[in-house]
């Protein structure tokens, strides 16, 4: 597994000057609820992460994704009635890491191996489930 | 003569009833067990006519029936009422032609009967019942074969059959109405009640496929009976009920897709709100520390909706509630002791101990016992007297000395204000020095808005 769009790839993933694996790293965020998002882009620049997007619909991330590289991703289940699955699916085989966040009763982990943040999370609980499946990341490409 | 004393000392002795008529219906012999029924002597009945003890409504079927004797066939077997000085009962005869004319008419007769009055009631019931709750019955000796079966009308008309139609089985053993993601399961519910080492009990819903290809829901309980010791046991017979789900599979399916959609829109309504305090507060000079402790109460509340869903708005039990409670503080989890029996606590009772818990753990995660290693919570409820009350216990130990503070902060107002007003209830705060004790008890039946 190889991650072409990954800016950061080639640094390892310990912990930095900021005490964090995820600084400097550039997250997308996938959310249809404006606020929602800039309150997460907020918490990711709190936690020392770089916010890409944010994307409202599957397209927008796409073409995001597309264009430019990125070490993670938050992507919210509902997309304007869209479920963000086929977007799971490219972020998977891609092998960038993300965290699904939804406002649905979900187990922490997903079937498909994702892992799962329920609405409203805090600041922390995000920056911990990002921190966690970069770090699993790294231990299944290494 | 003779012959009529040598048959009374036989008969007589016989706990059935035996009776021999001519074709008109004179009695030419009974026996006492027969006579007792009439509050007569066997003797005493000669020279009636049977007719006269049955009633007028059973004469034709049995007038019918007993028509249908010939030399070659002999024998039919009648079921009847039979009027007895004790009342209306109903017996099964054995009737066998004994004698017949030049014609091939038989002339005489004997009729040998056994009071089955008790199962006729249990039928009835079972009919009645079958027919009030709706469910259809089945019985099947697996020696011998499904013609032998039997399925009530009720079961056939639950499949979708007429009364008449037959149940056919496949190459599987199933009958074919059976829906075809459902063939497995049920076949594995099968092989597991026929296995001898089981208890040879059928629980399983399932999909059946109508005629018309309407799809039904069926839940289907039934019993496997054995015969024999291992290892020699074996399946003998299965009888059982069905019963048509539909409907609370319809609506229970619905129940918890609005249910579910109810729980996201509260969840994302919540997340808009933290969202709009923080854009609010942004650059207020808000401490950061402020604002995470206003997030960390709206996901305490969004955590209880999560306990609530999970039970469909049915309530929570005080178990789901601690542990919910205690998610948002990771591993400081591990130095909590939480123990008390299961209760059920009202949607209404379920939010209020939830925040009242957040705002413990939050302060111990500060100021208390798990705010420095080695420091302990112990968290337990108890009914007492059982179902009157519940009390919840706080307690914190090993943690850093407490003494009581100046100026009631929000946690302690809300715990107060919470257990008095939401819960109709009581709480109390000790700051002791070894650590925070808090004791919490809500009446569980003055909650209950009937009272």
């Amino acid at each position: 597994m190889h991650n072409r769009h990954s800016p950061t790839r080639d640094r390892p993933s310990t912990l930095d000057e900021n005490g964090s694996v995820l600084s400097g790293k550039r997250v997308l965020l996938v959310e249809d609820e404006y606020l929602i998002a800039q309150m997460a882009c907020d918490m990711l620049e709190e936690g020392g992460a770089v916010p890409v997007g944010p994307a409202s619909t599957i397209a927008h991330a796409l073409n995001i994704l597309n264009a430019e590289g990125v070490d993670a991703a938050v992507l919210d289940v509902n997309l304007q009635g869209e479920r963000s699955d086929a977007l799971a699916a490219v972020l998977q085989e891609r092998a960038i890491p993300f965290v699904i966040v939804t406002g649905y009763q979900q187990s922490s982990v997903r079937e498909d191996g994702a892992h799962v943040l329920e609405k409203p999370y805090t600041r922390l609980q995000l920056t911990d489930a990002l921190e966690r499946v970069l770090a699993q990341r790294d231990r299944t490409s290494n | 003569m003779q012959q009529t004393r040598l048959l009374r000392s036989i008969v007589d002795a016989q706990s059935e009833l035996v009776c021999r008529f001519t074709s008109n219906g004179m009695i030419l012999f009974a026996n006492n067990a027969y006579a007792k029924n009439r509050g007569l002597m066997g003797k005493q009945m000669e020279g009636l006519n049977f007719w006269t003890f049955v009633p007028r409504e059973d004469r034709p079927s049995v007038t019918a029936l007993l028509a249908t004797l010939t030399r070659d066939n002999p024998e039919v077997t009648i079921e009847n009422r039979f009027e007895t000085v004790g009342g209306s009962k109903w017996f099964v005869w054995k009737n066998r032609a004994l004698e017949f004319d030049k014609n091939g008419a038989w002339t005489v007769a004997q009729a040998t009967g056994f009071d089955i009055t008790e199962r006729r009631r249990a039928e009835a019931w079972m009919a009645l019942a079958a027919r009030a709750a709706g469910f259809g019955a089945y019985e099947i000796d697996f020696g011998a074969g499904l013609e032998a079966a039997y399925f009530s009308p009720e079961f056939k008309a639950i499949v979708g059959l007429p009364p008449e139609a037959s149940i056919i089985l496949d190459a599987q053993g199933l009958p074919s109405f059976i829906h075809p993601e459902d063939r497995d399961s049920v076949a594995a519910a099968v092989t597991a009640a026929r296995d001898p080492a089981s208890s040879g009990a059928i629980h399983a819903d399932f999909r059946i496929l109508h005629s018309d290809g309407a799809v039904r829901w069926i839940r289907w309980g039934g019993q496997v009976e054995f015969s024999g010791e291992p290892p020699h046991r074996i399946a003998r017979r299965g009888f059982g009920a069905i019963v048509d789900i539909t409907d609370s599979k319809t609506v229970d399916a619905q129940q918890r897709l609005l249910i579910d959609e109810l729980n996201h829109r509260v969840k994302n309504t919540l997340t808009l709100v933290q969202a709009l305090a923080r854009q609010s507060f942004k650059d207020k000079a808000v401490p950061n520390k402020l604002l995470s402790t206003f997030e960390e109460r709206l996901a305490a509340l969004a955590g209880v909706h999560t306990a609530l869903t999970q039970s469909k708005w049915e309530g929570a039990t005080m178990d789901a509630i601690a542990k919910q409670a205690l998610k948002p503080f990771g591993t400081v989890g591990k130095r909590v002791l939480q123990s008390g029996p299961t209760v059920r606590m009202t949607p209404e009772q379920a939010v209020p101990i939830a925040m009242i818990l957040h705002e413990l753990y939050t302060n111990a995660t500060k100021y208390g016992a798990l705010s420095v290693e080695g420091g302990q919570v112990e968290l337990s409820w108890f009914l007492a007297p059982p179902s009157v009350s519940l009390h919840i216990e706080w307690r914190e130990r090993s943690g850093p000395r407490v003494s009581e503070p100046a100026r009631k902060g929000f946690g302690a107002t809300l715990i107060e204000t919470s257990a008095r007003h939401q819960l109709r209830g009581d709480s109390s705060l000790h700051f002791l020095p070894e650590g925070l004790r808090c004791t919490i008890v809500i009446p569980l039946l003055a909650t209950d808005p009937q009272l």
